[in-house]
């Protein structure tokens, strides 16, 4: 028998969207609602289709700290540097790092200037590159979510059980619920419903929101990517804010499950543990981070050669830590189109294809 | 993305007409002509062509219906 097909199309249906944005604005009334996208592939989504100009004027998408590449920290920006200035070593970086600012290089310009720096797409392709290359270290900055999070967690398995003893990760990995949970009690952000994102949603499944759901009183929905998931997502979040409901819905039930996937869970969960760790803008967030448990800690290049990485301090003209809290827009910063833009980013939400940033630089967005 | 061929952990999938091997140890019972979200390489879990097909059908009938769902919020959906 042949599988169903799959059609996507009608996700991206303009009459479908135009209901959907009626619906939103007679539902709305008047009131002025805030509702953050805790997605950089939200963000990209929004902007790139233009909802922001189907939606009434009191209904404002804000963005998160959903895009990883910008949300960590600048001291981990300057470890990965220095290891890609190191001999004998292979940083092997997902591409999204490369041109991230440090405080007087990037990756890229350490790879003009004869470094090793491999863009790798899967974890195993650094795993490969470890293999093929005895002779030097290959060190994978294990940047992500926890979409990314099982993957990294294979690799490092693998490299467990084949006995490679030349493979190293940065653990630089963020867990989004506590940085969700903060700024859910965030004054300067202020969120009346969240569009919960998609592909973290299919590793950790509804639990995690329902619990922020009950504890925070704030409306969650989860949502894809086309453009009648997000209207859809914000039409239900209005709903429920409107009506002083909070809970968590799937919006998004082709792909996500209640349960997440358990398999990538728990692949993750014997590589890594939930430690406290630092969020650009957001600070240091108890649980917020993926630190390596006990029995992996040989991976961890910071253990296995330590290196003194003087203070990063973060450039003073960038409010990349405020658009990561949804406390300002990419266009209430002064640099913003003049003196920081995609060619030459000043702040990693212009780096990264899912910053914040970027999406309204690339696509025009007005405020 | 569309698995086409699996070998075990791995797969050969395509999306467009362009054709990738990923990873796919963390889905259950992967098959060819499944669709997979593939996330760094692996895919992270299937696509569900019948559940997309109901979210269309929700939304429709939200709109007939004018406003809410009858028993407030959205039930979860399995």
């Amino acid at each position: 028998m042949n599988s169903p097909r799959l059609n996507t199309a009608n996700f991206r249906d303009p009459d479908r969207a135009a209901r959907l944005a009626e619906e939103i604005r007679r539902l709305a009334g008047d009131r002025p609602l805030r509702l953050m996208e805790g997605c950089g592939t939200h963000t990209v989504a929004i902007a790139r289709a233009g909802l922001k100009s189907l939606l009434p004027e009191g209904i404002r998408l804000v963005s998160g700290p959903g895009c990883p590449v910008c949300v960590t920290p600048q001291e981990t920006i300057e470890r990965m540097i220095a290891r890609a200035k190191q001999p004998k070593t292979i940083l092997a970086t997902f591409g999204d790092m490369l041109k991230v600012p440090g405080t007087s290089s990037s990756l890229r310009e350490e790879k003009s200037r004869g470094a090793d720096v491999r863009i790798v797409y899967s974890p195993l392709e650094a795993l490969r590159l470890a293999r093929e290359n005895p002779g030097k270290r290959v060190v994978l900055p294990a940047v992500g979510f926890e979409t990314t999070q099982p993957p990294v967690a294979a690799a490092v398995i693998e490299a467990e059980r084949s006995g490679l003893d030349n493979f190293y990760i940065i653990p630089a990995g963020r867990l989004i619920p506590p940085a969700l949970e903060l700024l859910c009690g965030d004054p300067e952000t202020r969120i009346d419903g969240l569009i919960c994102p998609g592909h973290v949603s299919v590793i950790i499944g509804l639990e995690p929101y329902r619990d922020l759901a009950r504890r925070r009183r704030v409306p969650c929905a989860v949502a894809g990517f086309e453009p009648v998931d997000i209207l859809g997502a914000v039409r239900e979040l209005v709903r429920m804010a409107v009506s002083g409901e909070s809970g968590a819905v799937n919006l998004y039930p082709r792909a996500v499950r209640e349960g997440g996937n358990p398999k990538a869970r728990r692949t993750a969960a014997e590589v890594f543990r939930p430690v406290d760790a630092a969020w650009r803008g957001l600070g240091v967030i108890p649980a917020g981070g993926a630190g390596l448990r006990a029995r992996y800690h040989r991976f961890d290049i910071d253990r296995a050669d330590p290196v003194e990485i003087p203070p990063a301090p973060a450039d003073p003209a960038c409010i990349c830590g405020r658009v990561l809290r949804g406390a300002a827009d990419p266009a209430d910063c002064p640099l913003f189109g003049s003196g920081c833009d995609p060619s030459r980013p000043r702040g990693p939400c212009m780096v990264s294809a899912e910053g914040a940033c970027a999406a309204w630089h690339r696509y025009g967005v007005k405020g | 993305m569309k698995i086409i061929r699996v070998e075990g952990d791995t797969a050969r999938a395509s999306l467009s007409g362009l054709e990738q091997e990923i990873d796919v140890r963390f889905l259950d019972d992967p098959r060819p002509g499944d669709y997979a979200i593939v996330h760094a390489g692996f895919a992270i879990d299937k696509l569900d062509p019948e559940e997309a097909k109901k979210t269309l059908d929700l939304f429709r009938q939200l709109s007939a219906e004018g406003l809410t769902p009858p028993s407030g919020p959205l039930p979860p959906e399995k």
